[in-house]
């Protein structure tokens, strides 16, 4: 009945009409930036984010996540019509979808993939409702112990899902833990690693921090290979899959659904990790596999419902626990703190609108996707014909203001700039930015947590070990680093 | 593994010393009751085991891996648009946000871009007209006006 009563209660947060309003541009932007490579929604929702400054929190919010599930239906489109991903979580669709529009299919693979990522987008969401209240009672029953158990295996498991390498993931981590230090200790009012700089003393921002990394780092590695693109020419006609197409496609949704939602509440997982793992399933389970690849409906199906049911799953840890689990996440974390919101169990409590206007104006924004994304394949396609070298400058310039109206600080933009470089070479030696960001965003609460678990247990790290849910979870950690560990020790490092 | 992970290698390795070093300045503390620099001199001592790490991995396969010498591609275009980017940064508060964002729109689009003048005129001025009066004037976001007093 609770349970109810506050889905009725984020049914009237949601249809209120600036909270409307404000979803459907978060998912016209969202879409657009998942069709245009080289801005992601992480970048975009860096961008954005001091322009919500002026209208309520839940609004804000709302329109941050409408970027996010956004941009995974944007990303199909490019990746059906041009084989350029628009973003990570799409590169899987390139596969069969892009083969389905060369044989003359574009539009039952766009139209399987708005209606997959529909089907799996609302299921996530039908999740979400049901596990929220029992979930953020037991959360309750977390103490600085168990959080810190937690952020240990959230970080563990980030790195050991790496798709690159793991010791580069393991150092990167490292380096978002310094990263994370720099400033005034809150303990001690100490001045740590930014050599008594006032600018530096509130640490590095994030906005800049993930602007840098993500965005203009993006753009200068796109700027030396300018991508010409190649669109597909032929009108586009007959969106609706067939009844063969459903017939085929049924279980791999349903399967991508749920896959999608678990890895998305897993920290690490989320929509691009989903997706691939999906297409992996699908192809080792299938009567064809040798198939894929080739242009069929299962192979844009099952990805792209996993990767809506991905961005469904990652509200869980980040809104009942207060823990992120990617890097776009990450930004809506920011976003909440800017707006003066502590995720966590108390925000189910204390500002329900919050949680239950952002789950359900989710509903509502996968209908708004679901209807913007037929009829207006025809401006996607214009859309994706602009040259990069006109949309690359565009890019650049929002990064640098956004950054700029942060805090009308160009000690903000350098930073922004500076990351910039180090993104850069990070990506031209293998080294991801996910497990920066997460650590960065981490380490305060982790060090903050295991301070004031030792000062609870009088300075003993049993506590640890004595409370049952760190205890297990802190088991949890030891078994995937030694799963990770073992076998590469094994081949001899 | 490849060659440039060696350097990399090394800079981790620069960077776990250093901040080891910080944390034992700003003080350990002790194990019940960690210091401010326990958390930096704990990461800093990981740090350098995993750079340590890459470092002997890469000798390890130094002889085995034919492309492993090979060093990603730099472009001396990108760095040359982000020493436009970082100048643009450090003069905005001087030049202003109209005329820096102006000549800046210019470079983009003309140098980089590989746009025609009249194109690159157009689409500077636009941006720099539409983002003013966006942000600048509906958001009330405040920008530089710079020694020129525009804006």
């Amino acid at each position: 009945m609770e349970t109810f009563n506050l889905i009725l209660l984020g049914f009237k947060v949601g249809l209120l009409p600036i909270n409307l309003l404000f979803c459907f541009l978060g998912v016209l932007i969202g879409t657009l930036v998942g069709v245009l490579p080289g801005l992601g929604p992480v970048a975009a929702m860096a961008l954005l984010l001091p322009t919500t400054f002026h209208i309520p929190p839940v609004t804000a919010i709302i329109m941050l996540a409408g970027i996010y599930y956004g941009a995974m239906y944007g990303g199909s489109t490019t990746s059906i019509l041009v084989n350029i991903p628009g973003e990570a979580a799409s590169v899987v669709t390139c596969l069969d979808g892009y083969q389905m529009a060369r044989k003359g299919r574009p539009g039952p693979a766009l139209g399987m993939s708005a209606f997959a990522s529909f089907i799996a987008g609302t299921v996530g969401v039908a999740i979400l409702m049901v596990v929220a209240n029992p979930m953020a009672e037991f959360v309750l029953k977390f103490g600085p112990p168990e959080y810190f158990s937690v952020m240990v295996l959230g970080l563990t498991l980030l790195i050991y899902l790496a798709q690159e390498s793991r010791l580069k993931a393991l150092i990167m981590a490292c380096f978002g833990l310094v990263l994370s230090f720099i400033g005034i200790d809150t303990f001690t009012g100490q001045h740590r690693l930014n050599f008594e700089w006032m600018e530096l003393a509130d640490g590095v921002g994030l906005v800049p921090l993930i602007m840098g990394i993500f965005g203009i780092s993006e753009v200068l590695m796109n700027m030396e290979h300018m991508v010409k693109q190649d669109v597909y020419e032929a009108k586009i006609s007959g969106l609706f899959p067939s009844r063969k197409d459903w017939a085929d496609s049924k279980w791999p949704i349903i399967r991508g659904t749920i896959l999608g939602f678990v890895l998305g509440v897993i920290p690490g997982g989320g929509p691009a990790i989903a997706s691939f793992t999906s297409y992996a399933i699908e192809k080792r389970i299938s009567k064809h596999p040798e198939k894929f690849g080739t242009g069929i409906i299962e192979g844009v199906a099952g990805p792209e419902a996993a990767n809506n049911s991905a961005t469904a799953g990652g509200f869980i840890p980040l809104f009942l626990i207060g823990i992120p689990t990617n890097g776009i996440l990450a930004m809506l974390f920011s976003a909440l703190l800017v707006h003066g919101m502590q995720p966590g169990p108390l925000l189910l409590k204390n500002n329900p609108e919050i949680f239950w206007g952002t789950v359900m104006s989710m509903y509502i924004g996968n209908v708004m996707l679901l209807m913007l994304n037929m009829p207006l394949i025809g401006m996607w396609v214009k859309i994706l014909r602009i040259p990069y070298q006109i949309l690359f400058p565009l890019i650049l310039f929002f990064c640098l203001i956004g950054s700029y109206s942060i805090n009308n600080s160009t000690t903000d933009v350098t930073i922004m700039l500076i990351f910039g470089v180090i993104g850069y070479f990070m990506r031209k030696f293998n080294y991801e930015g996910a497990p920066l960001i997460l650590a960065f965003i981490l380490g305060p609460m982790l060090e903050r947590a295991f301070i004031q678990a030792l000062n609870i247990s009088g300075g003993s790290y049993m506590i640890f070990i004595n409370r049952p849910i760190s205890a297990i979870t802190m088991l949890i950690a030891v078994v995937v680093v030694l799963t990770a560990a073992i076998p590469a020790i094994r081949r001899g490092l | 593994m490849k060659k440039y992970d060696f350097y990399c290698g090394l800079f981790w390795l620069f960077v776990a010393l250093f901040v080891s070093a910080m944390g034992l300045k700003f003080g350990l503390g002790t194990p019940g009751y960690p210091g401010p620099g326990f958390f930096p001199f704990l990461v800093g001592i990981i740090l350098a085991g995993l750079s340590l790490a890459i470092i002997i991995l890469t000798e390890r396969v130094k002889y085995k891996d034919t492309t492993f010498a090979k060093w990603p591609f730099f472009s001396k275009g990108v760095f040359f648009t982000l020493s436009i980017l970082f100048a643009y940064s450090i003069s905005l508060e001087f030049i202003g946000y109209i005329l820096g964002s102006f000549f800046l729109m210019l470079y983009l689009f003309k140098v980089p871009g590989t746009q025609k003048w009249r194109l690159s005129l157009f689409l500077s001025v636009a941006m720099t007209a539409l983002t003013y009066f966006f942000l600048g004037v509906l958001l009330q976001a405040q920008f530089p006006k710079g020694v020129f007093n525009l804006g």
